[in-house]
């Protein structure tokens, strides 16, 4: 495994203070109790007094805030366009494409519609029903780097990032440029998700040699490099994906979920 | 579940021979027998039946909720004891069943008996939530992992079964749910261990630990609860007695209920004055005064009922009636 990320100090004592907090005020009341039952009293009177609408707080109040914090965190907004993709990509499965494929198949097993069933259902996050088809079609044809790339992105989607990595590693070994580019960048996620940062590094500097700097390369180059520990390649990949302009008319989900995390992580300077 | 799975089997073995010995198999059984095979009393927790924590991990009020959590132990148990092996697979099993028990003990009202292996069976959800998070390389690897959100679902399902039904005791699980992930998150050596998650600093298990004991502590002397304080003023002596009733009445105790307490008290210690005797003359006239007043305080009337029957009788000697520590139920 190459260099894992810096374990945060931060992180650590506020999991620890969350824990001894409500600890040490146990053992405080335990200890009055023994001292002084009167003064442990009125404090726990002052504390029933301040919290006696605590249901009401908690309803009125606290969740509001929570609400209000979340839609202010800027990467909230992304993430819910994210999820409003996935949705409609849902919502858009063509079942009927799906069922004629199907019942062509069955007539006539090829690897081709094979691929392009499996497409369908990873295109609308069916993963489970995506897998059968698609390693049908790699074992037919295991020079197919496209079968391979979506294959790969099926195994992303159920979460098998290990298996997806090889998967990945061997479309674009076969075909660099398979996807338009988005094998490099696939590759280079499943590589930070099995912790090779490394690995995503170079991978993520091949996509950039071949397409130019995009929001997506920058974005996976900075988690790299702060898995590596480099700062200063971190800093400067963020500083760069924020300058870039958007394709389009605007960025897509993804592209504004990466643009508000480093807008973020450059304040913190926690993990992008 | 089979033989390679011998933690399973064994408590699932423990939970059947409970159920035999003291006849828990019925719908309903009986309030003793769930006392005597170990079920949860805060009270009697307080009282100093500290084994209670984890025997009632063991325990089950009726065939259905056997039934139930052996269903669900049958399912989680292996995938756990296979992922953490014997040892730890019952060092979880009865650290988070404690977590559940501690979690009612501190928050019951004394009197309520509480008993299942679903604080445990929480533990375990709460411990493969743990172990799925520490596998991965940052927290939100957990929410892109569908094994992740199944097993938030489940624990969500599970909790919103809880709330819809009352007899169901969401505390005993919401504690045993924090114990199980607390445990397995902040203490255990996992296989994967090349994660930044894998690897948890020392302060952040020693702080868990403190807190861990800090709540076993509070669940044995609940001192921050109306009731365990009205006991203590009710068991004091009479050198001690003021000073309990001052904390009751700083705490913004019922006075009335005080007085109350205050006046039976003397009977036991036999130094009731005029007033006093008027006082509990008026009770016995009309127990439910004395049930809203104590009620205020935290406490159950029907400890006193047999003093203020003796009372209503014109019995001699009421006091004789009176129990040491009347919010304990006991098992003859």
């Amino acid at each position: 495994m190459d260099g894992g990320p810096q374990t945060s100090r931060a992180g650590s004592l506020g999991l620890a203070a969350l824990c001894a907090t409500p600890a040490l005020l146990a053992g405080l009341a335990l200890l009055l109790w023994e001292v002084d039952p009167v003064l442990l009293s009125r404090l726990l009177a002052a504390t029933e007094l301040w919290l006696g609408g605590a249901a009401n707080v908690v309803l009125l109040v606290a969740v509001p805030a929570a609400l209000v914090g979340l839609l202010v965190y800027p990467p909230a907004w992304p993430s819910l366009r994210i999820l409003g993709q996935r949705f409609k990509a849902r919502l858009d499965f063509d079942r009927k494409a799906a069922r004629d494929l199907v019942q062509r198949l069955n007539e006539f097993a090829n690897a081709r519609d094979l691929q392009r069933l499996g497409e369908l259902y990873v295109d609308a996050r069916m993963p489970q029903l995506a897998e059968p088809p698609l390693v049908t079609a790699r074992d037919s044809e295991p020079e197919n780097a496209r079968t391979r790339f979506l294959l790969a992105r099926c195994l992303q989607q159920m979460g098998r990032h290990a298996d997806a990595l090889v998967m990945a590693e061997t479309a674009v070994a076969i075909d660099p440029a398979i996807g338009f580019g988005r094998g490099l960048l696939l590759a280079a996620e499943v590589a930070l998700k099995c912790g090779r940062n490394e690995l995503a590094m170079r991978r993520a500097i091949d996509h950039e040699r071949r397409y130019g700097e995009s929001i997506e390369g920058l974005y996976l180059r900075a988690r790299a490099a702060h898995g590596l520990g480099k700062s200063d390649v971190r800093r400067e990949a963020l500083d760069r994906l924020l300058e870039l302009p958007a394709a389009g008319k605007r960025y897509t989900p993804q592209q504004a979920f990466a643009r508000a995390r480093a807008r973020l992580v450059r304040h913190t300077g926690g993990a992008p | 579940m089979s033989r390679d799975t011998p933690g399973t089997l064994a408590i699932l073995a423990i939970y059947v021979i409970l159920a035999i010995a003291f006849q828990l198999f019925p719908m309903n059984p009986k309030a003793e027998n769930l006392l005597a095979a170990g079920a949860l009393d805060p009270a009697a927790v307080a009282a100093g039946d500290v084994w209670r924590l984890v025997a009632a991990a063991f325990v089950h009020i009726g065939f259905l909720h056997f039934a139930f959590n052996a269903y669900f132990l049958s399912i989680f148990g292996p995938l756990l004891e296979r992922e953490l092996g014997l040892e730890r697979f019952v060092i979880l099993y009865v650290l988070a069943g404690i977590g559940g028990n501690v979690a009612i003990a501190l928050l019951y009202p004394p009197g309520s008996l509480a008993a299942g292996g679903s604080t445990s069976l929480f533990g375990f959800m709460g411990a493969l939530l743990a172990i799925l998070i520490r596998k991965g390389h940052s927290y939100r690897d957990f929410f892109d992992n569908p094994a992740g959100r199944q097993i938030l679902s489940l624990i969500v399902i599970n909790l919103a079964i809880g709330w819809a039904f009352p007899i169901i005791s969401n505390t005993g699980h919401v504690g045993g749910l924090i114990a199980g992930f607390g445990v397995t998150f902040f203490f255990f050596r996992l296989s994967e261990g090349g994660s930044r998650l894998a690897r948890r600093p020392l302060i952040e298990s020693v702080a868990f630990g403190l807190l861990f004991v800090a709540a076993i502590a509070l669940a044995c002397r609940p001192v921050v609860r109306t009731w365990y304080q009205a006991r203590a003023a009710w068991m004091a002596t009479p050198e001690q007695a003021p000073r309990f009733d001052r904390a009751l009445a700083a705490r913004r105790a019922d006075p009335v209920g005080l007085r109350i307490l205050e006046a039976v008290r003397s009977y036991r210690e036999g130094v009731q004055t005029g007033e006093d005797e008027e006082v509990v003359r008026l009770l016995a006239a009309r127990p439910d005064d004395l049930a809203g007043r104590l009620w205020g305080l935290g406490l159950d009337v029907e400890p006193f009922e047999p003093f203020l029957e003796a009372i209503r009788s014109g019995k001699k000697d009421p006091a004789r009636y009176l129990a040491p520590d009347p919010w304990q139920r006991r098992v003859d």
